[in-house]
């Protein structure tokens, strides 16, 4: 399985490796294995539907993969029906023995109201647990001898609902989920011995079934790693926007941080200049502004500086400086040269000029 | 001993007379009988602002109560009862005069068997200047003025002979039409009793039987046939007769019994004279007994029927019961006794709250997909009691503002999606609605939207019930908001541009006191986009059918729209009975920012049981939702979520959104792309830390699926969402996200996102800065310090949402003694409160303030709701709880006209001018287009600079114009030329009835359903009277066209040969655009005698003019353009 697909092989190798050794470091510290391991997944793709490629017994009835029913077509999951006998279908998936923590989830609908269903799990001929579903949706899980009712879920007819068991063999108890509802601490159901789980079940008892599988998902694994929680449905994933720079606009990144202005920056004399409020308030000023002489201050507790409309002179810190820009005003906005005062406060700063862009960093 | 009791009887009465109520308070209005989901709404609601004068009063109906008493007072102690009326016997009342404009408080009581009760609380409402006059005369004997003579729906007896000069006028071809549908019906024989009808058609069969009655009788009143006329009565006794308990009864389908109904009631009365004595009163008779089956039914739907509506009015099936039995009683008064009875008891209720999904403001709360079947019957009833000079409800403010329903939630393709079976795309319902809107109630911008759409309305309909009436010039809504709130149904929309429905991005919002209520959805607090005519953010799902598991488990519910669930998907309740659970609470429009918000936190905190059941008490999950949708113009926004769980309980939040098309998550699981062809849209949670979780099954976070089942809906595409889980569970919260509507090509807006202590800093490429508070509390955000939920900065204009204080360096901006939320700047002002507020706002001096409507509201009066001054360099204000945008200073309204001169234009090489139309936009830029009166045509571009016309076309493009055309003039030196596609080359094709001589003739003969290719509706029919029993039909609409390939043994010129049955052109004839091997010519045929029903009705059309053609295969292409016809085959004749 590739589970670095965005990266290159070179990336991948060294991810690779790089992975290897924390797990590594991981199981020395923890004395305890990996991930859990996926045994048996089938979703049940629209291809040629041989038993042996899944591993699946079919007994009574008929199984086909996109198989048209009721005119729905389902190209990717596993349909069981049995339109002649009344005595349904059965279908039983073995696999080796598993004898640490085991997950077993199926997902399923039913089509037309039938006989019960059954989901088992056991080994050889001993059923470990069993989760029934009647011809009303009601699901059930047999706790021992007891049946307990899944009574937060259902069934629905035409509705994909998923079973899931997770069996913790050195706890001898196990979890079933029906939908959402997780029934959790039951106990085997009697004349199971304990050695491992090695088959799934499924069977209808009665009428004519028309069960659809959508998928059915055997795992191992260790305490911790498996539960009978609800499975995510993995998205379709892109890339996390970053900042792209349109190659017209003059950008400004300030810290790390991109910073826009509602009067754009501009370029004079190969400077580039921006409003004065805006440009003093991201370098921490405050900020004064004297109509009358047209100048603008800012200042924190070590800093002053002031800056005049229409003259290249500015004080800081109560030295007069000569700019190389003209500070003025533009549209209504007075404008000054952030390298000037950027620099005046020590920042460090560049021009990308292939981006249009002033990188400014404390 | 007798004086002593009587002393202390009148000390006891002197004691309880000094208290008031006392002697009754075991009468009040929490003890009336519980609702069973609903009752009737109390009208005005608390702190309305209302623009009907005199407003509509209703209250809960209280079935023990003998009368009520109903007060208007000018003092909340309800001392000065300014207009009263009591003893009234019905729980809704108009006053048959107009009030004052001013602020009012009423009061309503009952009495009852245990003496009068309470008042009830006093309720304060403002009547505004500009309101809508709507005055109701005292109903009195409404039975009596009904006219007795027939026909009386629509047209009286006195109205038929204008009626009927329609059909030499602008009738003709409708009525040529409805002449070809009625022979076709009297062709066949009657309907029998449905015994073999499958259910699933039963539906259609009976809309037949309507349609039949309906048509059938419209023709006979127009030329007054006797036949067709017969023809109808005999109909409607037969269906009269059939047996109420067999195959049609009630109980197999409502809608059906009742289609039959109205139908025979309606029918009646239009053919009303060809009945005998005695067929009439069979018929009166089986009318009067399939009347009280529909309004008290026994069996079938018996809860969603009218005699419920008296109790509640909101039954969807009831409450449009009530309506069509009350046309089908107006139609047989006199003949069916129950129809009088019907009439006096339902007319008054219809006339009070119909409609009952919408009052003042227009909107219908049931959304998009009903509205389009809900509103159109009604009109007939409303325009017949017009016509009768019983109420015209057309000055009611409903009808006044309904078209703003249709202009702000309608789009070209997709609008607003709220409710079941909604899309939101304007059709021809609405059009046929907007037609009456235009002429019944005169609004130019009904017509205009209906031209902009090129939607006509139903003929039918436009022609029989309105054609006394004339059409108001159309109007384009320039002068209207972009964007809109509509209070009563709690729906808004935010538009970047109102008139171009293609282009624009929209925002569509619910935050309703309808809940999930019948046809609506649990999606309070919810949003849809759309942008450039493709959905983005959508409501997902499918309507496969009422109640059904796929409606109940995932259609209706929270995780199909794009609102807010906590601890795995808790959402609001579905089948939620109507309450104030939600509401708009922020509403502000500008030119740079708008805001919408609402608050719906009650509508989480019931339980629905089971459907039809009970909803239990108030369960108190939420104690605060409160969105807000700050819209950054065009294509930005940022949505803020105040959330609070109640009980001091912690819980995680989730942000659900929906799409229909490619739904991508961000690797950093925050945000997600939606991408539907060339239109995208990129949303991220900024605040606070999220984790996105996905399912592309119908279901929630439990995963469970619920798949529809209809024969239409089971096996189609299924719909992406994804939630966005707060990672830190938490009492409250304010989740912040950004969205960005942008060009699938172009990356989204990048925004800049900032964490400071207490605050959340955006930046956004525009300039726009918002600083966004996690909590509460005040946050000291660059130069400012406020408690404010957001402040939004651009350039010189500012928003400040939910706050009582924003200071500025130390400088008060903002101060008020409850949240207020406004936007200023640009020389606008717009105001949102969701309580009254007394405030001050830091401005420029104002000394001018105009509302929205252009009226001027005076300083120092509470007229419009505001009563403002100016002082200190504040505007300061006591405002009373609702939305205001203020123009400032004689800041002129968007939209006033402005005299820019005319445009000259060419066609043909022939040169036209047309008056400019100009005037400046919201953002005050100077837009220029002008009316090109063109007739129909197909044409090219010859020189096209500076002009917007058809789908933006070019120099070289074709374009096909329908007809009167508005073009965007986006130059100050446009340049239109434009040549039609034939450039006045004609073919002429007379008409020889001996089609069979001249087919001997041809030396090329070309079947027309062997066509190469086709472009719209134009279809092969087989039939025996077509040639090798084939044709082609349908192909009559304007653009529309068809291509063959002839194969022609030598070069040379032939007369063109077409063998066909025309008709509905103008002036006895019928054209086309004919292409020939690429060049076009106007092809005029002389129309057949009548509409090819047989093969007699054929006729040869024959070129007058020769064309040249070569030898192979010649392509000759079909165009429509006027009238209609049915062709056959195609010819060419050498000689």
């Amino acid at each position: 399985m590739n589970v670095f697909p965005e990266f290159t092989d070179e990336r991948r190798r060294l991810m690779k490796k790089t992975v290897l050794i924390i797990l590594t470091l991981f199981i020395l510290l923890c004395f305890s294995a990996g991930a859990s391991e996926v045994i048996f997944s089938e979703s049940f793709d629209d291809k040629a539907m041989t038993f042996d490629a899944y591993g699946i017994k079919l007994t009574g009835g008929t199984a086909e993969v996109g198989k048209v029913l009721d005119g729905a077509v389902e190209t990717s999951a596993l349909i069981l029906t049995d339109a002649v006998a009344e005595s349904g279908v059965s279908l039983h998936k073995s696999f080796e023995n598993l004898t640490d923590v085991v997950s077993v989830e199926v997902r399923f609908r039913f089509q037309k109201t039938m006989g019960n269903l059954s989901f088992e799990i056991g080994k050889g001929n001993n059923a470990l647990a069993k989760i029934d579903v009647s011809a009303t949706g009601q699901a059930s899980v047999t706790d021992g001898n007891i049946k307990q009712i899944f009574t937060g879920a259902k069934a629905y007819l035409n509705t994909w609902t998923s079973l899931r068991f997770c069996w913790y063999p050195s706890e001898n108890r196990f979890d079933a989920r029906c939908a959402s509802n997780i029934l959790e601490d039951l106990k085997p159901l009697s004349g199971y011995e304990g050695e491992g789980i090695d088959y799934l079940l499924i069977q209808s008892h009665a009428g004519r079934p028309e069960v659809v599988i959508d998928y059915i998902i055997v795992e191992e694994g260790r305490v911790g790693e498996l539960d009978a929680d609800v499975r995510p449905i993995e998205p379709k994933y892109i890339d996390t926007p970053v900042f792209k720079a349109n190659g017209t606009d003059i950008n400004i990144c300030y810290n790390g941080s991109w910073k826009f202005f509602d009067y754009k920056p501009v370029i004079r004399d190969s400077r580039v200049l921006l409003p004065f409020r805006r440009a003093f308030e991201m370098m921490g000023l405050e900020i004064s502004y004297n109509p009358e002489e047209r100048s603008a201050t800012g200042k924190n507790e070590s800093f002053e500086i002031k800056i005049t409309d229409g003259s290249n002179a500015a004080t800081v810190n109560g030295e007069e400086k000569l700019l190389d820009v003209m500070p003025q005003i533009i549209e209504d906005s007075f404008y000054v040269p952030v390298r000037f005062i950027a620099q005046s406060l020590g920042k460090k700063v560049d021009w990308n000029g292939e981006e249009r862009t002033v990188i400014i960093n404390d | 001993m007798k004086k002593k009791i009587t002393l202390l009887m009148l000390a006891a009465s002197l004691i309880l007379s000094l208290v008031p109520n006392l002697a009754f308070s075991e009468a009040t209005w929490a003890d009336r009988r519980p609702a069973f989901l609903d009752e009737w709404p109390w009208k005005p609601p608390a702190d309305y602002i209302s623009q009907q004068n005199s407003p509509d009063f209703t209250w809960p109906r209280v079935p023990r109560a003998t009368a009520y008493d109903l007060i208007v007072c000018a003092d909340e102690a309800l001392t000065d009862i300014k207009y009263e009326k009591r003893g009234l016997t019905a729980n809704y009342y108009n006053f048959p005069h107009t009030f004052e404009p001013g602020t009012y408080w009423w009061s309503v009581r009952y009495h009852c068997g245990e003496g009068i009760s309470e008042w009830s609380p006093a309720s304060r409402f403002l009547l505004v200047p500009d309101a809508y006059e709507f005055v109701l005369p005292e109903m009195g004997n409404v039975v009596e003025m009904i006219p007795e003579s027939h026909p009386r729906l629509v047209i009286t007896r006195d109205g038929l002979e204008e009626f009927r000069q329609i059909k030499y006028t602008t009738g003709k071809a409708y009525y040529e039409n409805l002449k070809a549908t009625v022979a076709r019906y009297m062709a066949s024989p009657y309907p029998e009793e449905p015994y073999d009808v499958k259910d699933s058609d039963y539906r259609n069969f009976s809309l037949a039987i309507y349609n039949k009655c309906i048509n059938g009788g419209i023709l006979y009143m127009i030329d007054g046939d006797k036949e067709v006329g017969n023809w109808v009565a005999g109909l409607i006794c037969k269906v009269a007769a059939w047996d109420l308990n067999g195959p049609s009864r009630y109980s197999r389908n409502d809608l059906s019994f009742r289609d039959i109904l109205v139908g025979l009631a309606v029918g009646f009365d239009y053919v009303y004279d060809c009945f005998t004595p005695a067929q009439r009163t069979a018929v009166a008779e089986s009318i009067d007994k399939r009347m009280r089956i529909q309004e008290r039914p026994s069996d079938g739907l018996t809860s969603d029927v009218p005699y419920e509506v008296p109790d509640n009015p909101f039954r969807s099936h009831g409450f449009s019961a009530v309506s069509q039995l009350l046309e089908a009683s107006v139609a047989t008064l006199g003949d069916v006794p129950f129809a009088k009875e019907f009439l006096e008891k339902y007319l008054p209720i219809w006339i009070s709250i119909a409609p009952e999904w919408g009052w003042e403001d227009g909107g219908w709360a049931n959304g998009t997909g009903y509205a389009r079947w809900g509103t159109v019957p009604s009109s007939s009833l409303q325009y017949t009691l017009y016509k009768m000079g019983i109420v015209n409800l057309g000055a009611k403010a409903y009808m006044k503002n309904h078209w703003k329903y249709n202009m702000y939630f309608l789009g070209n393709q997709y609008g607003a999606a709220f409710g079941d079976e909604s899309s939101g795309v304007f059709e021809t319902n609405f059009a046929t609605y907007n037609n009456y809107l235009n002429k019944f109630v005169g609004n130019p911008y009904a017509r205009w939207q209906n031209e902009k759409y090129s939607m006509n309305p139903n003929p039918a309909f436009d022609l029989y019930f309105l054609s006394s009436m004339t059409d108001v010039p159309a109007k384009a809504p320039v002068d209207q908001p972009r964007s809109i709130i509509m209070k009563d149904i709690g729906w808004g929309a935010l538009h970047s541009d109102l008139l171009n429905a293609e282009e624009r991005i929209s925002l569509y919002f619910r935050s309703s006191r309808y809940g999930s209520y019948n046809h609506s959805h649990a999606d309070n607090n919810s949003f849809t986009i759309v942008a450039y005519d493709r959905e983005l953010a959508a409501d997902t799902g499918y309507y496969d059918a009422y109640n059904s598991n796929h409606y109940n488990g995932y259609y209706q519910t929270s995780h199909a729209h794009n609102t807010i669930t906590f601890d795995k998907g808790t959402g609001t309740q579905v089948k939620f009975k109507m309450e104030e659970t939600a509401h708009p609470c922020n509403f502000l429009t500008h030119p740079d920012f708008d805001l919408i918000g609402g608050s719906a936190y009650d509508a989480y905190n019931y339980e629905w049981t089971s459907i039809w059941g009970h909803i239990s008490e108030n369960l108190g999950k939420l104690e605060r939702f409160e969105r807000n949708i700050i819209y950054i113009r065009p294509d930005q926004y940022l949505i803020i979520d105040d959330l609070k769980k109640a009980n001091g309980k912690d819980s995680n939040f989730e942000f659900w959104l929906n799409s229909k098309t490619d739904l991508e998550m961000y690797k950093s699981k925050d945000g997600a792309r939606i991408t539907n062809e060339d239109a995208a849209l990129d949303v991220r949670v900024r605040y606070p830390e999220v984790e996105g979780k996905y399912s592309n099954i119908f279901s929630g976070p439990d995963l469970v699926a619920y798949l529809p089942t209809s024969e239409e809906e089971k096996n189609a595409p299924v719909h992406d969402r994804v939630w966005f889980e707060t990672v830190e569970p938490r009492q409250e919260v304010r989740i912040m996200t950004t969205m960005s509507v942008h060009k699938t090509e172009d990356n989204a807006h990048w925004v800049d996102c900032t964490e400071h202590d207490g605050y959340m800093e955006f930046n956004f490429t525009d300039g726009t800065r918002i600083y966004a508070n996690k909590s509460h509390n005040v946050m000291e955000c660059g130069e400012y310090k406020t408690d404010a939920a957001a402040i939004v900065l651009k350039k010189q204009s500012v928003m400040v949402v939910d706050a009582t204080t924003v200071e500025r360096n130390g400088e008060i901006i903002l101060e008020a003694d409850n949240d207020i939320s406004y936007v200023y700047g640009r020389g606008e002002l717009s105001l949102s409160a969701d309580n009254d507020a007394k405030f001050r706002i830091k401005t420029d001096e104002i000394t001018k303030v105009v509302n929205e409507r252009g009226r001027e509201a005076a300083p120092g009066k509470m007229e419009y709701g505001y009563n403002w001054s100016y002082k200190d360099g504040y505007f300061t204000a006591e405002m009373y709880k609702g939305f205001f945008t203020l123009y400032l200073n004689g800041k002129n309204l968007p939209g006033i006209p402005v005299d820019t001169g005319k445009f000259s234009y060419f066609i043909d090489g022939n040169e036209y001018s047309a008056e400019m139309n100009s005037y400046y936009n919201h953002d005050e830029e100077l837009v220029s287009s002008v009316n090109l009166p063109l007739e129909a045509d197909y044409y090219v571009a010859d020189e096209i600079k500076g002009v917007a016309i058809g789908k933006n076309a070019k120099t070289g493009d074709e374009l096909l114009l329908r007809g009167r055309t508005e073009a965007k003039l986006t130059s100050s030196a446009p340049v239109l030329k434009l040549k039609t596609k034939a450039e006045g080359r004609t073919l002429s094709f007379a008409k020889d009835d001996d089609f069979e001589a001249v087919e001997k003739k041809l030396s090329v003969k070309h079947e027309m359903e062997g066509y190469s290719k086709k472009y719209g509706s134009g279809a092969v029919v087989i039939s025996d009277m077509y040639s090798e029993k084939g044709g082609v039909e349908g192909l009559n609409t304007l653009g529309h066209s068809m291509t063959w390939e002839v194969e022609v043994p030598e070069d040379g010129s032939y007369n063109l040969v077409i063998k066909h049955a025309s008709w509905g052109g103008e002036e006895g004839f019928v054209e086309r655009l004919l292409e020939i091997n690429g060049t076009s010519y106007n092809a005029v045929f002389a129309a057949t005698e009548n509409y090819g029903q047989t093969a007699s009705d054929f006729a040869a059309g024959l070129s007058e003019q020769k064309v040249e053609l070569k030898k192979g295969k010649n392509t000759i292409t079909l165009y429509a353009k006027t009238g209609n016809m049915k062709l056959d085959w195609l010819g060419l004749l050498k000689k």
